[in-house]
């Protein structure tokens, strides 16, 4: 059972106490400590709690490590945000990851992070660390696992090249070129039920200000891989 | 005889998927994954039914569809769209495609439009 509690992992005392004041200010209880190891204490003592809100390079365990830990050692679920630096780190990407803030803590940052807590209260338990469904292609194949199978590493493969294409079209700046690529794999975050790269996908398609295409590329690479880490758990012969 | 249908489209899942659904309801499927190889197929065989995404490489979905219309008036045209692109789809239909599928498609949504554009012939 989930206690009600934000739990924050900040090494630097001047960002954790702007975090926790923000929290704070949007009447949510927080917890906040310098130490991951403090962190998973106390989580085991007082239970799940509402969110876990974790830098990456938190001490002495790192995020990764610590959400190793919570889920393999102490079979603890619960949602998790992880902080990054704006640059994104590959390695964040390889692990099972819900979703993630980046520094330096905003307004902005709360909304993100109460959107993310939305959407992991749809979900039910059971699917709330995922990052896509298959019911769509379960519908598509009745029955046949072969396709889904098929169809789950032809996204692997066709995204992944496409999202390199679109980093070597945005380093041109041949920004209509982005746009054409995120039209081509809407459909496949769509196929997925992955409705947050579906958006991003239809932003940088058609809203979006030149400027924000940079960081909409940059969310869109983040949000794949999260996927990926979540096949890679999900179907560990295939992905693994 | 199986009727034949051409698959337009260049996302490899929106093409797996199409090809799929298609041969399970009976029918020969064909794909190309551009607008160029589209017009060489449509040159050298003979289709029953176009199923077209609008934004392909190297020639437009409006070029093709004109293109399609001009050289192939009798093959019905089926346009795999997105969304968002209500003022693209208007236009295609003022050129005169069949009907459209927004993409990803219900699987049994597809099946009964195609069964019916291919029962106006």
């Amino acid at each position: 059972m989930r206690n009600q509690k934000i739990v924050i992992v900040e090494n630097e005392a001047r960002e954790r106490v702007h975090l926790k004041d923000l929290l704070s200010n949007g009447s949510y209880d927080v917890i906040d400590f310098s130490n991951s190891l403090a962190a998973v204490q106390w989580i085991q003592r007082n239970g799940s709690p509402l969110l876990l809100i974790i830098e990456l390079k938190s001490i002495p365990l790192n995020a990764l490590q610590t959400i190793d830990y919570l889920r393999t050692e102490l079979a603890m679920e619960h949602p998790i945000l992880i902080v990054i630096e704006n640059k994104l780190d590959p390695q964040v990407a390889d692990k099972k990851m819900q979703g993630y803030l980046r520094k330096p803590y905003t307004a902005e940052s709360i909304l993100k992070m109460e959107d993310f807590l939305k959407t992991v209260s749809q979900s039910d338990k059971e699917l709330s660390s995922r990052n896509y469904s298959l019911e769509y292609l379960e519908e598509l194949g009745d029955g046949n696992r072969e396709i889904i199978i098929e169809s789950l590493i032809l996204f692997k493969e066709s995204v992944t090249l496409k999202l390199q294409e679109m980093q070597k079209r945005l380093a041109c700046r041949e920004l209509e070129e982005v746009r054409k690529i995120a039209h081509n794999i809407k459909p496949s975050f769509a196929m997925l039920h992955n409705q947050k790269g579906r958006e991003l996908c239809n932003t940088l398609m058609d809203s979006t200000k030149d400027l924000d295409i940079p960081k909409l590329v940059n969310e869109l690479k983040l949000e794949f891989e999260m996927i990926q880490s979540q096949l890679a758990v999900d179907f560990s012969e295939e992905f693994g | 005889m199986k009727k034949r249908i051409l698959v337009i489209e260049d996302n490899p899942m929106v093409v797996k998927s199409l090809e799929f659904k298609l041969n399970k309801e009976g029918y020969e499927v064909f794909t190309a994954v551009d607008g160029r190889n589209a017009m060489e197929q449509l040159e050298a065989e003979n289709f029953d039914l176009i199923l077209t995404d609008l934004m392909l490489p190297f020639v437009s979905g409006s070029q093709l569809i004109e293109h399609i219309k001009k050289q192939f008036p009798s093959i019905p045209v089926i346009v795999l769209s997105s969304a968002t692109q209500e003022n693209i789809i208007t236009d295609a239909f003022t050129m005169g495609v069949d009907d459209f599928i927004t993409k990803p498609f219900s699987p049994n949504e597809l099946a009964l439009r195609v069964k019916r554009t291919l029962g106006k012939i």
